[in-house]
């Protein structure tokens, strides 16, 4: 829930931003010139249908101002719009809590790890085993207890996809067996150039 | 990047100007921040120390470590932090020591 609600709060800050900045745009371009000049304020509100604008929100806050269905269907719309707020406020300042891949729980303590320090031993650790590139991303399953490695790794032309992927393997084993983290390896042919660090 | 500076920290400065000794939390605090600082394979420590039911502090450190195996790391910090602790007459104040490995560093960044 909280992740859609921060997606949301990312989409609204993304579209509001851009809206200013056009906003912003167009009126200092109608600053240029003054009066009824066709780059002046007065040219943009008319282009914009402002006053026609003006009189239809007049009128829709004379009938509001009466009883009657407009007032219903307005005061759910604004009671809806302070909904989405909060949603949206939730949305951008709950806190993220990144999940920990935990090793070890119990009366002595808790052991674990961020994903990205294991990211870069993984990454380290297959590039030791001849890979000339490696890219990790882990995912920890809700509790943190287990988690799945997913490796893409780029190989020498020389070599065989089949024999680094073992190599790899064999290179990951002490740092993922004590995490329960299962790997899974891709492994491309590298670009043109690319050397073994 | 990932681990802060300490938290703990200012012993020094408290006594020079005549504070009060600091408190048990503060010096587990201090306790395990230093011992975890200067394990082998550590780059840098954040520690916090917190009450626990039992009238004892829980430990939560935060570690910068550099490319070594983790789970021999953690053990290592841990058993260093108990013994330290014993050693200075603070194991029976000494809850639980949490740890997490916040960064991996290069051996020269931990040190600046």
């Amino acid at each position: 829930m909280v992740l859609v609600l921060r997606a949301l709060a990312r989409l609204v800050t993304f579209v509001l931003l851009l809206a200013l900045a056009v906003a912003g745009g167009a009126a200092a371009l109608f600053s240029i010139q003054a009066g009824e000049d066709p780059l002046s304020l007065a040219s943009l509100a008319g282009r914009l249908r402002l006053p026609e604008l003006r009189d239809t929100v007049g009128d829709y806050l004379d009938q509001l101002e009466a009883d009657g269905p407009l007032a219903s269907i307005s005061l759910l719309a604004g009671a809806g719009a302070v909904v989405a707020s909060l949603l949206l406020l939730i949305g951008a300042l709950a806190p993220r809590r990144e999940r920990l891949l935990v090793l070890e729980e119990g009366d002595e303590g808790r052991i674990a790890a961020r994903a990205r320090p294991f990211e870069q031993l993984a990454a380290a650790a297959v590039r030791r085993g001849g890979a000339t590139d490696a890219r990790a991303r882990l995912r920890v399953q809700r509790g943190g207890r287990s988690g799945r490695l997913g490796l893409r790794l780029a190989h020498p032309r020389n070599e065989p996809a089949s024999a680094l992927t073992e190599r790899a393997s064999a290179e990951l084993a002490p740092l993922l067996t004590p995490f329960r983290v299962e790997p899974r390896i891709e492994a491309k042919v590298a670009d043109k150039g690319a050397r073994v660090r | 990047m990932g681990v802060r500076a300490s938290r703990s920290g200012g012993g020094d400065a408290a006594s020079a100007v005549g504070r009060p000794p600091a408190s048990l939390r503060r010096q587990l605090e201090e306790l395990a921040r230093e011992v975890a600082a200067a394990t082998p394979g550590v780059g840098s420590a954040a520690c916090t120390a917190v009450a626990v039911p039992g009238g004892r502090f829980g430990v939560a450190l935060r570690l910068a470590a550099e490319l070594v195996p983790l789970r021999p790391l953690a053990d290592e910090v841990r058993s260093r932090i108990v013994t330290a602790a014993v050693s200075a007459g603070l194991a029976e104040a000494l809850g639980p020591v949490d740890i997490a490995i916040d960064d991996i560093v290069a051996p020269d960044e931990g040190d600046a």
